[in-house]
């Protein structure tokens, strides 16, 4: 369960929880006996056993030959001691053009357009989590009639706001009947202004949320929409 | 030309060309550049359990074993829903025509997580069915891209410039709470990443 921090449209706040809704795609296989199966992942070659290490490894002019030769009369490619064993408890790592780990790295980013031209170079930026921090998200006021917005945003993942005891009930079930009888979608953006995007954790994918609120009865529905693509087809200067 | 994908609208068959859409067309994407202390590129590897085994590119497999621990053929192990029943395979959707004959409400729309989307090149001829499109109307069809055993929910719709558009997806576990239902602690709480991590467009609205 997540969380997150929120104002309503009379400046009151609370933290409330977040649900996923995603559903996954579930299903099993099983063997012909009827026991379930399981997938794994295995070692094909380490990194002494690649290409390139191979071919460091030969003194021949023309490396690719004497490797050639090497594979045909030999097998250099494979460890007959490590091949086809589970790899499990595995982490990432950096290795250098020497195909060694390295521990000190610094990260750049390469911005690009969409021509893949470069546009600019800047050291990494680490985006830190800004939905439940001490500071309440505020209420931005800017609603979006949901039958002018539907489809002007691909709307590809979704968290459910939910409530953790009765006061944040309250508050959230007039929340979901403002926005359902506005008809209307909220702009939720973090920042004084409300317009940064939403970001959930550290280094996460930034996304602009729309909270879409919908009830029946005693019983509500908050939906924060999470979208980072417009639904827009390229200019075509930039294809 | 990659295959067009064909609609079923009333009695007649539509042959749309797709071209899908995401961030690197619209925005552009940011490539992440690891240097080491000597400004050498860098690039990422698995180091195995042992604390020793480095697996680069391409070094590692996935594969199924059995209830032995044997290894498994894809094809010879059954597919089966998490209650034991059977699932067959769904054939790729550009192997026939679909028919648009369910419309969906945007309410429906909304309830599902988009996870791909094609901007669709209307042949000639078909002004009714992208007028329909355009007047607000959503069709709705099971679609699988491949084929396989997990189809996914297609939308036929314009957007808001009228261009047909093919938005694809999975249904989101939307539910209506109560007082009475209190969150969870335990319960976990996914939010789907993107394949890379773009900085977002402030541009955007």
């Amino acid at each position: 369960m997540g969380s997150i921090n929120f104002s309503n449209s009379k400046g009151r706040d609370a933290v409330v929880a977040t649900r996923s809704v995603s559903s996954t795609a579930r299903m099993a296989y099983l063997d012909e006996k009827g026991r379930p199966a399981k997938s794994i992942r295995v070692l094909r070659a380490a990194i002494e056993n690649d290409l390139e290490c191979l071919l460091a490894k030969s003194n021949a002019s023309d490396r690719l030959t004497a490797l050639s030769d090497a594979l045909i009369k030999g097998d250099p490619e494979v460890d007959l001691e490590r091949t086809g064993c589970i790899l499990r408890d595995t982490s990432r790592v950096y290795v250098n053009p020497d195909q060694k780990m390295v521990h000190g790295v610094t990260l750049w980013d390469v911005l690009r357009n969409p021509d893949g031209s470069q546009k600019d170079r800047r050291m990494h930026k680490v985006t830190e989590q800004n939905v439940a921090t001490e500071t309440p998200l505020k209420w931005s006021g800017k609603l979006l009639k949901k039958a002018e917005v539907w489809n002007k945003f691909v709307f590809s993942s979704k968290l459910q706001v939910v409530h953790v005891n009765g006061l944040t009930y309250d508050f959230l079930f007039e929340m979901a009947k403002e926005l359902e009888q506005k008809e209307s979608l909220l702009l939720v953006g973090a920042g004084p202004k409300s317009n940064q995007p939403l970001v959930f954790h550290r280094n996460g994918t930034q996304y602009r949320g729309f909270l879409e609120g919908r009830t029946a009865g005693s019983s509500y529905c908050l939906i924060l929409h999470l979208s980072n693509l417009e639904l827009k087809a390229p200019s075509k200067e930039k294809a | 030309m990659a295959k067009p994908l064909l609609f079923r609208f009333g009695k007649t068959d539509w042959s749309f060309q797709l071209d899908k859409l995401d961030r690197d067309k619209l925005y552009g994407f940011v490539e992440t550049e690891v240097l080491d202390e000597k400004d050498r590129r860098c690039q990422l590897a698995i180091l195995g359990g042992d604390g020793k085994t480095l697996v680069g590119k391409g070094g590692s497999a996935l594969q199924y074993v059995d209830g032995e621990g044997c290894y498994a053929a894809r094809a010879e192990l059954k597919p089966v829903t998490p209650e034991g029943q059977p699932l067959s395979a769904v054939a790729s959707s550009f192997n026939a025509p679909i028919a648009l004959n369910q419309r969906s409400t945007v309410d429906e729309y909304l309830s599902h997580n988009i996870k791909s989307v094609y901007l669709l090149t209307p042949p000639m001829g078909a002004d009714e069915l992208v007028s329909e499109l355009q007047k607000g109307v959503i069709y709705t069809f099971a679609f699988s891209y491949r084929g396989g055993l997990n189809p996914s929910v297609g939308f036929l719709l314009a957007n808001a410039e009228g261009i047909p558009v093919l938005a694809v997806g999975q249904k989101a576990r939307i539910e209506f709470v109560d007082l009475t239902e209190v969150a969870d602690p335990d319960e976990e709480n996914v939010v789907e990443e993107t394949a890379d991590e773009d900085e977002m467009d402030f541009g955007m609205m």
